[in-house]
């Protein structure tokens, strides 16, 4: 019995609480993240444990200040909320330390005419309208302060009437701040030193994450795991977290405190990069991170090499460059120590865009992603095979027009298509009508993609960097055909393979893929030539010395043994 | 070794304003002529300049009373001026304030009763603060001992303003580090709490007094909240968890 009247009360708070309005879920859970793990409803989890927690529903009402000055309260168990929604308000009792009832309602007449709660008036609509809460006004403007600023008139005429003062903004200054909290965490998190810090967007399955983990993997090898830490600055999300190498922390700075803004992240960064003063910041792809070293390079050096990786200029729909590229490469580069990319494309589009200077655009170091795959021997009867390999992540960029019209315009022939979709309906829409057009969905690995009886990998793009799949379908012995675009030319040719000099055309894809397979002994000629050319330029030990031969990443050099581990590690992950 | 004979050394430490420090010398005379008449109080009075061009020079020659003391300093850099003027005062306690100043008579005198009755290593501010010139704005210095203020909220911008008042031995301890860069957002006077609250010392406000700031385009007493163009320097505050700080 006792219990279903426990139940009861307990339904009718929430609803109370609930009908107020008085209690901010976003507050709540923000300012205590372990509430999501808790498997209660904040609201339960405020009134269940949060309460006697010392927990606030809100940033005015604090539980702990109510009871203590209420003692009829704390004796009778009531939460204390509840208590300030049925009686407390009404009886002028003050929610917290800064919000006085009494005084909201008497410096605010047209709300106490409208006989709302007050604090529920203050949080819907005073905060914006910069009403007062209390009268410590009053108390710093008072007859004595009067006097004494009238002296100080007489030696400043320039001062403002004291009338004036009482509508001067009243600034009492936050007291608190979330990214402090973040940093704190962060701060807390480290226990001992490290060398390399590696600024992620966030950790998912992509282009971005296999390179960063491969620099990862490089100062591991060198220097050990515990030189290593990753932050993902921007996004928390973390599906790639399989690739994340053994022994190496990485950190979430949504994971370490929710709610931050954009400008509380560059904040948390950069006092971390000031405090911690690590040897390399290498930037994959964060925006935080380029914002931190757009507005703070000076701070960071020059104890710190600022390193960021650029692949490629990308376009957006009206054909105009955008992206990190674009927004950053110009106006960073002079504070840069280096730019990594993977492409000569890339640099000599960027000297020619920007005009850079010799000493600026020694600062781009074209070092090839390395493609760490087994070597596979091409299949030498797939010449006469109608199956066409495509894998890349279905994207805009990736360019599902063009692979519509091609399949249109061969329709004996099948393109076993693998990767995650992000497509628009209208894209997907011309994607599904191919009845030639085999959708496989998201793949883990380049070794989950057949390549026996694949006649060729077809590759489109509308801009490309370092053609990381290209490499892979090379690697697994199929033949390529590809437009020339990023590290492309670099390392298609028609030694190599095909490439199609128009990359808008799907005639020249078309007749590039019927080429490839109507000569078997060209088509293994160059698969194996392409293979060759993969083995010196884009090997593990290729990029391993091209990066510790870069002075700015401050590593020493490679260890082979070690590095024939990590090749074994990656090969078999 | 400095004598203990003054009571409170205050330091006017002025950025190259030429007459238009007259305000806040003017202020500081005020501050000192009532604290020595109401207490009874041995106080020094040393100014110092940094930069300071023939118009700050000839101001201070011709308009710096006689009982002031300058401290010759020929940098440029106000922080370390700062410094230079510390290591030369004698008093038991140190008041600090700036020639953007104006502070309330009562500054001084209250200050000092406040630091008298407390032996923990605390430094005071005016508990008002009037921004004006380009902005009008009523700044309550917070208390440190608030219990609903923590730590981490001076992560975020510095709460306390420059003018203060503490012992000497915190002043002597904690070195003002050019943190000003190019343009001057108060950053020094904001490593330097970070300092000091890092090693222990509270912030606390004077009930009842007062000082005024002149907002200038490339000078804040109290910095505002917003994005911020520079950095502050390293700080041991920021090497470890604030004692209080809620980081779990």
């Amino acid at each position: 019995m006792n219990k279903l009247l426990s139940a009861i009360k307990h339904q009718r708070d929430i609803k109370l609480i609930k009908d107020s309005q008085l209690f901010d879920e976003r507050y709540y859970v923000t300012h205590y993240p372990a509430v999501r793990q808790s498997g209660l409803s904040p609201i339960e989890h405020y009134l269940k444990i949060g309460s006697t927690a010392g927990m606030r529903p809100n940033a005015f009402f604090d539980d702990a200040y109510y009871r203590a000055a209420n003692p009829d309260v704390a004796i009778s168990g009531v939460n204390p909320l509840v208590h300030f929604i049925k009686f407390g308000a009404r009886e002028g009792r003050n929610p917290c330390r800064s919000f006085n009832t009494r005084f909201y309602l008497e410096k605010h007449p047209d709300v106490a005419a409208t006989g709302v709660n007050p604090l529920w008036h203050f949080l819907t609509y005073g905060a914006a309208e910069h009403r007062e809460t209390d009268n410590i006004r009053a108390a710093v403007l008072s007859a004595e302060s009067r006097v004494l600023y009238e002296r100080l008139a007489e030696i400043e005429p320039l001062l403002p009437p004291f009338e004036d003062l009482r509508y001067a903004l009243l600034d009492c200054g936050e007291k608190e701040s979330l990214a402090g909290r973040a940093y704190f965490k962060l701060i807390s998190g480290v226990t001992a030193p490290f060398s390399h810090l590696f600024v992620m967007q966030r950790f998912t399955l992509g282009g971005a994450t296999t390179l960063a983990m491969h620099y990862v993997n490089l100062v591991r090898e060198i220097l050990g795991a515990g030189s290593v830490m990753i932050l993902l600055a921007d996004e928390p999300d973390q599906t790639a977290g399989h690739l994340l190498p053994p022994g190496v922390r990485m950190m979430a700075i949504d994971d370490l405190q929710p709610g931050l803004s954009e400008e509380d992240k560059i904040q948390v960064l950069s006092r971390f990069i000031v405090e911690t003063k690590p040897d390399v910041v290498h930037n994959l792809d964060s925006n935080v991170c380029w914002q931190a070293f757009q507005r703070y390079h000076r701070r960071f050096k020059p104890e710190t090499s600022l390193i960021a990786s650029l692949y490629m200029f990308t376009y957006n729909a009206a054909g105009r460059k955008a992206g990190y590229a674009t927004e950053y490469l110009n106006s960073c580069i002079d504070s840069m120590d280096l730019v990594l990319t993977d492409n000569q494309m890339f640099k000599r589009e960027a000297s020619e865009s920007y005009a850079l200077e010799n000493h600026n655009l020694d600062k781009i170091a074209v070092v090839y992603t390395p493609i760490l795959s087994r070597f596979r021997e091409p299949d030498s009867q797939a010449a006469s095979s109608k199956r066409i390999l495509w894998s890349s992540r279905l994207h805009y960029d990736k360019r599902p027009e063009l692979l519509a019209e091609i399949a249109c315009r061969m329709p004996e022939f099948v393109f076993e298509v693998y990767g995650g979709s992000a497509l628009s309906p209208a894209e997907q829409a011309a994607i599904d009508n191919a009845k030639n057009i085999r959708l496989h969905g998201p793949y883990l690995s380049s070794e989950d993609l057949p390549n026996e009886g694949i006649g060729a990998y077809l590759h489109l793009t509308r801009h490309e960097g370092g053609a990381i799949t290209l490499k892979e379908a090379i690697v697994a012995g199929v033949p390529v055909v590809a437009p020339p675009l990023g590290v492309i030319p670099e390392i298609v040719n028609p030694d190599t393979g095909w490439l199609v000099t128009d990359a808008d055309d799907p005639d020249a894809y078309v007749e590039a893929i019927h080429d490839c397979l109507s000569d078997p002994g060209e088509r293994i000629r160059r698969i194996r030539n392409a293979q060759d050319l993969i083995k010196r330029e884009h090997s593990w030990e290729s990029f391993a010395r091209a990066v510790t031969a870069l002075p700015a990443y401050r590593l020493a050099k490679p260890n082979p043994q070690a590095s024939q581990e990590i090749l074994r590690a990656a090969r078999s992950g | 070794m400095p004598s203990t004979s003054v009571d409170i050394t205050v330091i006017l430490a002025c950025r190259d304003r030429g007459r238009f420090l007259h305000p806040a010398v003017r202020s500081v005379a005020d501050a000192v002529e009532r604290a020595e008449s109401e207490l009874g109080i041995s106080i020094e009075w040393l100014t110092v300049a940094a930069p300071s061009s023939e118009a700050t020079e000839q101001y201070l020659s011709n308009h710096l009373p006689s009982r002031s003391r300058r401290v010759r300093f020929a940098g440029t850099d106000l922080a370390a001026a700062k410094n230079q003027a510390v290591a030369e005062a004698r008093g038991r306690y140190i008041a600090m304030t700036g020639g953007d100043d104006l502070v309330s008579s009562n500054w001084l005198s209250k200050s000092y009763e406040l630091c008298m009755a407390e032996p923990r290593a605390v430094v005071f501010h005016p508990h008002a603060v009037i921004v004006f010139g380009d902005t009008r704005l009523l700044y309550v210095t917070p208390d440190q001992e608030d219990p609903d203020l923590s730590p981490d909220a001076i992560f975020a911008r510095n709460l306390w303003p420059a003018t203060s008042v503490g012992q000497a031995k915190i002043y002597r301890d904690h070195k003002f580090v050019d943190a000003d860069q190019e343009r001057g957002f108060g950053y020094s006077d904001w490593h330097w709490v970070c300092e000091t609250v890092a090693s222990g010392v509270v912030h606390r406000p004077v009930p009842r007094t007062l000082s005024c700031c002149r907002q200038q385009d490339t000078h804040t007493c109290v910095p505002v909240p917003g994005r911020l163009t520079d950095l502050l320097p390293r700080s041991r505050f920021f090497q470890r968890s604030p004692a209080g700080a809620r980081v779990t």
